[in-house]
């Protein structure tokens, strides 16, 4: 029997490393952009027009002014949006308590600027109610670090999709990682069949993020004192779709997690400009039912949660 | 973890049988209820027959099974598990007849029978368990090929045709997607699906594969070879990662995944010099592909039963120029390669419908590895390499939406940045053992220590530069948008080796 046996030492194991770089990009035209993501909660309804801006150039968004913008649904009902700020046109409801909204009506989306028709349409479909916000026994990165999930059933019947949103301590968390959509229960794609009964535990679960300060060390998701109000989104399949390509473009960790990176693609749009449809455009339109809810984890849930056992 | 075995049975001087095992398995776990593991399995039984001096067989007969697994969860209530599996099983006769000694004739046939299980799959949620498994793919391949090795004075002539029968097979399902992907939700949609039975042909593909390779002798020192060959592929790897991992797709052709094809034309002119002490050789190379898979964007390849609409199908092409020198013995020998090569591919849906390079394309490729003997024991060696840098996508812009900073390429292309050059010298030191004792006889073990050091002039290499707005926020007067370059060991890097056979 032959053996052939090596031993390597090496004095540095696999490494990577990354530094922030200017490199010369090439420019284009500035591209008209609509960011129009409005639901039927009682409150400000915003629509956001502006332009497309060189990527390394990091000043304040380019807003587009003076447009007409309204939106109709299906009923022939008009919501007109003012321009209140800057490129910020918005909608508020009034005395009678209207909102945008009945599920499954359609609504189109019309601006009209610097005469260009801006159009798109987009149907509100069903939510889901959320029952319950529970914070859990943590243990990482500290003793005092706790967890959170929603619980929340799920619509019977294929296709619904939505996105999940939550607020800490009433800020929005917003970081590239905090994008939570799905088809149905938890799928992610429509070649997937998860549906109806709880959302299965990677949804229910994404609102408990492990986030790193600057030093790299892990921070608790939640701790005593905190409060979570989290929201469910009623999205259509093309606005899934928009924000899961969005979801791969824009979470760009680095290090080693860039060996199993995509191409850069465009993000495609619902939004076009109807009275020149080959000038580009950009940006999505949707209009979503929400449905949520909030917890605060003082000593009442603290209590809850030793009673009930919760655990992650 | 390996296990490897083989087993040799010789049952007389015409019949010998030959086994052999061989199973490997890789883990990693996180905790015990997660991570991953991969592990391969084949047997492999060769019985060779001699019919009589100038024909014998072969007949092979070979299993081998792939398999992945992933592993996510607290308890029995809250998990989640999935398997992939590919299993292959292959039988192949073959006969050899040796008509004359210029003339070696094979003939043989094969069996191939695949079964994939892209994903076997629960989640347990709070005790409720979701079923997932996606329905499993079978193929059949059979082939028929002849073949001659024929001698003709100076010239060799390697020759052979392969006729072969792809079928994906039933039971399964099968679908019947969009012929383009539809806007808005910017994917192929699926119009119908259909349960097969057991064996009933869903699609089949023949395959014709010929293939000759002329060699030339004009001299003792120098020889020409051209080669053609046509190849047909019906499995296919799917990644649209830059790296591919072990947790990768397989899938067969299909009623939608068309047999990957290939022309491959080679021409060769091979000099050996200084009484053959140098080998030199010049080649040149043209493939034309088809059916080159490439995929939509914001395509889903994990447990997607829909993953065909996924997929976007191209032509592509490759060619290049290589040049050869080695030199065999001396103090001083090595060898140093130059290949100036491209390969690129035109997909429907991808950078305007126009050729775009692979991520792999590279324009110069140099490769230089010499070693000089300082004496008997002592070996001092060095390498080095030059390659062009890898294409990328760069955005030129970028818009915000709902408070994210989306890149946006306003050329709506593919792979047109090549990020800076790749080049790297690493040299290394071996001190072989003693090869005799102290009294003087020859040692049974042999060993040799080695210093090395990589990337000696700590020349910082990038695999990629990447475009994110970091951990900032957009707010009212900035939108963030940064550029980062990635290196995978970038630096110098010392290592020492012990190498030693018992």
């Amino acid at each position: 029997m032959k053996k052939n046996i090596l031993f390597i030492l090496f004095a540095i194991v696999i490494i990577s490393c990354e530094d922030i770089i200017f490199p010369k990009l090439e420019t284009n035209d500035p591209i008209i952009v609509v960011d129009a993501w409005i639901n039927d909660k009682k409150e400000k309804q915003t629509i956001f027009i502006s332009k497309t801006q060189d990527y390394l150039d990091s000043s304040s968004v380019k807003r587009i002014t003076g447009a007409n913008v309204i939106v109709k649904d299906d009923s022939g009902n008009i919501f007109e949006f003012v321009e209140e700020s800057n490129g910020n046109y918005v909608w508020y409801p009034n005395s009678n308590d209207t909102t945008i909204g009945i599920v499954g009506t359609n609504y189109n989306l019309k601006i009209e600027y610097n005469g260009k028709i801006i159009e798109a349409v987009s149907t509100m479909n069903r939510t889901c109610n959320i029952d319950s916000i529970n914070f859990l026994e943590g243990g990482f990165p500290d003793d005092d670090s706790y967890y959170a999930e929603f619980w929340s059933q799920e619509n019977d019947g294929f296709g619904d999709a939505y996105w999940i949103k939550a607020w800490k301590n009433g800020e929005l968390l917003a970081s590239s990682t905090d994008i939570i959509t799905c088809i149905d229960a938890g799928a992610s794609s429509m070649g997937l069949e998860v549906d109806g009964g709880a959302f299965i535990p990677p949804i229910r679960r994404s609102i408990t993020q492990f986030k790193q300060d600057e030093d790299d060390n892990f921070l608790p998701p939640y701790e005593f004192g905190d409060s979570l109000y989290v929201e469910i989104h009623s999205i259509s399949l093309e606005a899934f779709y928009f924000l899961y390509m969005a979801k791969i473009q824009i979470n760009r960790r680095g290090g080693f997690s860039e060996l199993f990176s995509v191409s850069l693609a465009n993000l495609p749009t619902n939004v076009s400009i109807t009275n020149n449809t080959n000038a580009p455009i950009l940006g999505f339109f949707s209009v979503s039912s929400a449905s949520g809810k909030g917890n605060v984890l003082d000593d009442d849930e603290l209590d809850r949660i030793e009673s009930a056992n919760r655990e992650w | 973890m390996i296990l490897q075995q083989r087993q040799n049975v010789n049952i007389n001087d015409n019949n010998r049988i030959y086994l052999s095992g061989y199973w490997g398995r890789d883990r990693f776990l996180f905790s015990t209820n997660n991570g991953f593991n991969w592990g391969n399995k084949t047997g492999t039984l060769r019985w060779n027959h001699l019919f009589h001096e100038k024909l014998f067989s072969n007949f092979i007969a070979i299993y081998s099974n792939y398999e992945y697994q992933l592993l996510f969860g607290n308890d029995d209530e809250n998990k989640f598990e999935w398997d992939s599996k590919i299993e292959t099983l292959n039988l192949k006769p073959e006969l050899t007849y040796f008509i004359n000694t210029n003339n070696e004739l094979s003939i043989g046939g094969e069996i191939l029978l695949y079964r994939f299980e892209p994903a076997n799959a629960f989640g347990v949620s709070d005790g409720e368990v979701n079923d997932i498994t996606l329905p499993k793919k079978y193929a059949l391949e059979t082939g028929i090929y002849i073949g001659n090795k024929q001698n003709i004075k100076r010239l060799s002539i390697d020759y052979g045709l392969r006729f072969s029968l792809f079928n994906y097979i039933g039971p399964g399902t099968s679908y019947e997607f969009s012929s383009n992907p539809i806007r808005g939700i910017n994917r192929k949609i699926p119009l119908s699906e259909s349960q097969v039975d057991k064996w009933k042909t869903i699609s089949s593909y023949t395959n014709l594969e010929p293939r000759f390779a002329f060699n030339y002798k004009i001299n003792s020192s120098n020889s020409i070879k051209w080669s053609y060959s046509r190849m047909s592929q019906n499995i296919h790897l799917i990644s649209n990662t830059t790296a591919s991992s072990s947790l990768d797709v397989w899938i067969p052709s299909t009623n939608n995944v068309k047999p990957e094809k290939g022309n491959i034309f080679g021409l060769g002119y091979f000099k050996n010099l200084l009484n053959n002490n140098i080998e030199s050789s010049i080649e040149i190379y043209y493939k034309n592909l088809q059916n080159q898979i490439d995929y939509i964007d914001g395509a889903d390849i994990l447990i997607n039963k829909y993953l065909e609409g996924d997929l976007l199908y191209g032509k592509g092409r490759a060619y290049g120029i290589e040049f050869f020198v080695k030199k065999k013995s001396g103090k001083l020998n090595g060898w140093i390669s130059y290949t100036l090569a491209r390969s690129e591919v035109k997909i429907k849906g991808i950078n305007n419908f126009e050729w775009y390079p692979r991520r792999y394309d590279q324009t110069h490729n140099l490769k230089l590895t010499s070693s000089i003997k300082i004496n008997k024991r002592i070996l001092l060696s060095g390498n080095f390499i030059f390659l062009t840098g890898p294409p990328i996508t760069f955005p030129t812009s970028k818009y915000v939406i709902q408070g994210f900073v989306i890149p946006h390429n306003g050329k709506n292309s593919r792979n047109d940045i090549r990020i800076s050059n790749y080049h790297r010298l690493d040299v290394s030191l071996t001190i072989k053992g003693k090869e005799v004792n102290k009294k003087g006889e020859i040692r049974k073990n042999k060993n040799s220590l080695v210093f090395g050091i990589y990337n000696l002039y700590d020349r910082r290499n990038l695999f990629s530069v990447y475009f994110s707005q970091g951990d900032s926020l957009v707010t009212n007067t900035k939108v963030p948008g940064q550029a980062t370059r990635l290196s995978i060991i970038g630096s110098i890097v010392p290592a020492i080796g012990y190498n030693f056979k018992i």
